[in-house]
């Protein structure tokens, strides 16, 4: 029914579908289908998996000649490029989610952050009637100017200098987050590189790909945020049934994680901090973080030069019961005037 | 050097796409160096055996329409490999499947079981397909063709995803424990080998690896939604 050529597209923007829709369906049902995080995520699956559709249709119909047939695949070939486009603005909205302000400054900054993609829709839409982007011929033969090559080029760099920014700010804050920017740039350079060599549209593919990558970085990072609250929810509940003493509780490395309710920082830094060994000391950062450093020494202290840190550290060599080591810090931060992130990122650097 | 088809191309193009999904997937986990459970150890071998099968099929497209002896060896071998791979991925399926959802019955160790005995069978007899090509051959145009039993190659191999998948509906069944839906896991190797019934393209390489990718994020988003109602007392 279609030519080689032709099938060789539908098939790779077949796997894509395949991809992209299950990833939506594992989204639906899993941890994050109730999160603002999870609502865009998902729009962006959609439109990936709408843009697919729109790729394979385009190409099915080529051949095809019926009136007014090159208008459809005018019109098709627009869509395909505008959701592109969507796809882009939702990357942005929901890199700048995770990494740089909150759910409600998205909201406010909405029009104003995404005019470049509404200015680039507004053009995509003004070819339909000019054709300075591209035009069909006769055979829905898909033709682009060098207009269209010069947007793409800056519509690619402007993401990828964004990209770059999250890359920059994850290595800042190494430790804080499992998703990788490149997990999900890569397939796309990839996509974007095996278009331009093979006459085959491979980006959807590519997109569907990072698409998968961020979603389980998405869940490993949840996962482990989690597993660390709930083990020492567990640990807490123990201690309270009497199964475990005092200073029995090890663990192998420093544990940072996030707690939503201030009763439960407070616990955790007050109450099981008796059961913790000596050498181990939770470090309370900010409201609703907490950082537990393990097997704390003096050189780490002194590294520090952080006189409560370096105290407590003094206090636990000397022997005294571990409730005195839980440290609270945030005098010390307001006086440095530093974020947390900053804080546990100076921490890391003199720690080693 | 080589004379690609369209569709060569694109059996190609989609297993580069796999071998790239699977990659990711063993860097997210960190090539599960710091996991010792079965389950897991299973896992990271069906990851490693879903690069093998793409490698083996990539070059086994590669060598395709060469007539001279060495690229139809290579070819024999490349699709040798590749339905090996595909076997013992059956295999450690169904006792990856065994070993998460068997409720109340212990399965201590990794290893050969009577279940397996028809895997075996079908790996001894890729060996002798080398010989006798019953299962498969390269023609003289160096062109792969099914050989009388090519079917049952698909059928003996497809015929192990349904135990495991038993296993999963009766688990979900009996404990509710799933979120996921068990089809979601099945669903993409059975439109991948459908549409290579249907098609010459070879989907299968790339329906094995979102399987095994949506197996991982199934999997992880159910832990994590357990941790999460863990950590609130």
């Amino acid at each position: 029914m279609f030519a080689d050529d032709i099938k060789v597209i539908l098939y790779v923007d077949f796997a894509a579908a395949i991809l992209s829709a299950g990833v939506l369906v594992l989204c639906s049902w899993g941890i994050i289908k109730d999160r603002f995080e999870g609502k865009i995520f998902r729009a962006l699956l959609s439109v990936v998996l709408a843009f697919t559709a729109f790729d394979a249709a385009l190409y099915a119909i080529r051949g095809l000649n019926f009136p007014g047939f090159r208008f459809v695949a005018v019109l098709l070939w627009t869509v395909r490029e505008l959701l592109l486009i969507i796809s882009g603005s939702l990357w942005m909205i929901y890199a700048n989610y995770r990494f740089y302000h909150s759910q409600d400054s998205i909201r406010r900054s909405f029009w104003k952050f995404h005019i470049p993609f509404y200015a680039a829709m507004a053009v995509v839409a003004g070819n339909l009637f000019f054709g300075f982007l591209f035009y069909c011929d006769a055979e829905g033969g898909y033709h682009s100017t060098q207009l269209l090559y010069a947007i793409d080029l800056l519509l690619f760099v402007y993401l990828t200098v964004f990209a770059v920014q999250i890359v920059l700010y994850q290595r800042k804050n190494r430790d804080l987050i499992f998703f990788n920017v490149w997990a999900f740039l890569t397939p796309v350079l990839l996509g974007g590189v095996v278009s331009i060599i093979l006459p085959y549209s491979v980006a959807p593919l590519g997109l569907a790909l990072g698409l998968t990558y961020i979603y389980t970085g998405i869940i490993n990072e949840k996962s482990f945020q989690d597993r660390t609250t709930g083990y020492l929810n567990r640990l807490y509940m123990r201690y309270l049934k009497g199964e475990i003493e005092k200073g029995s509780f090890r663990c192998r490395s420093a544990m940072r994680y996030q707690i939503g309710r201030e009763e439960d920082m407070e616990r955790f830094a007050g109450i099981l901090t008796p059961l913790l060994p000596k050498k181990c000391v939770i470090i309370r950062y900010s409201a609703d973080t907490v950082i537990m450093f393990t097997e704390v020494t003096e050189k780490i202290a002194l590294r520090m030069m952080e006189e409560d840190v370096r105290a407590a550290v003094d206090r636990m060599n000397a022997g005294q019961e571990g409730s005195d080591t839980a440290v609270t810090i945030d005098s010390m931060i307001k006086k440095k005037k530093e974020t947390p992130i900053d804080f546990y990122q100076r921490f890391l650097e003199k720690v080693g | 050097m080589f004379e690609l088809t369209h569709l060569n191309y694109a059996t190609i193009i989609i297993d580069g796409g796999a071998i790239l999904l699977v990659w990711g997937i063993l860097w997210q986990t960190r090539f599960m160096r710091s996991s010792g459970r079965p389950s897991d150890r299973l896992f990271f071998g069906m990851l490693l055996l879903t690069i093998v099968m793409a490698v083996a099929d990539i070059v086994a497209y590669l060598a395709e329409y060469h007539a001279d002896a060495l690229m139809k060896n290579v070819q024999l071998l490349s699709n040798t490999t590749y339905f090996m791979a595909i076997t013992i991925f059956e295999m450690s399926w169904l006792d990856y499947c065994h070993f998460r959802f068997r409720d109340g019955e212990e399965i201590r160790k990794i290893g050969l079981k009577p279940e397996f005995i028809p895997g075996i069978l079908m790996i001894g007899l890729l060996f002798i397909n080398q010989t006798t090509g019953y299962f498969f051959y390269i023609d003289e145009m160096g062109i792969y063709r099914d050989g009388i039993l090519g079917k049952v190659i698909t059928i003996g191999l497809f015929a192990y995803f349904i135990p495991g998948v038993i296993d999963i509906a009766k688990y979900r069944t009996a404990d509710k424990k799933l979120l996921i839906p068990v089809w979601i896991y099945i669903m993409p190797v059975v439109v991948a080998a459908v549409s290579c019934v249907l098609d010459d393209i070879s989907m299968v390489t790339m329906g094995f690896a979102v399987t095994i990718a949506f197996t991982h994020l199934g999997t992880m988003s159910e832990i994590a939604e357990y941790n999460s109602k863990e950590s609130v007392l």
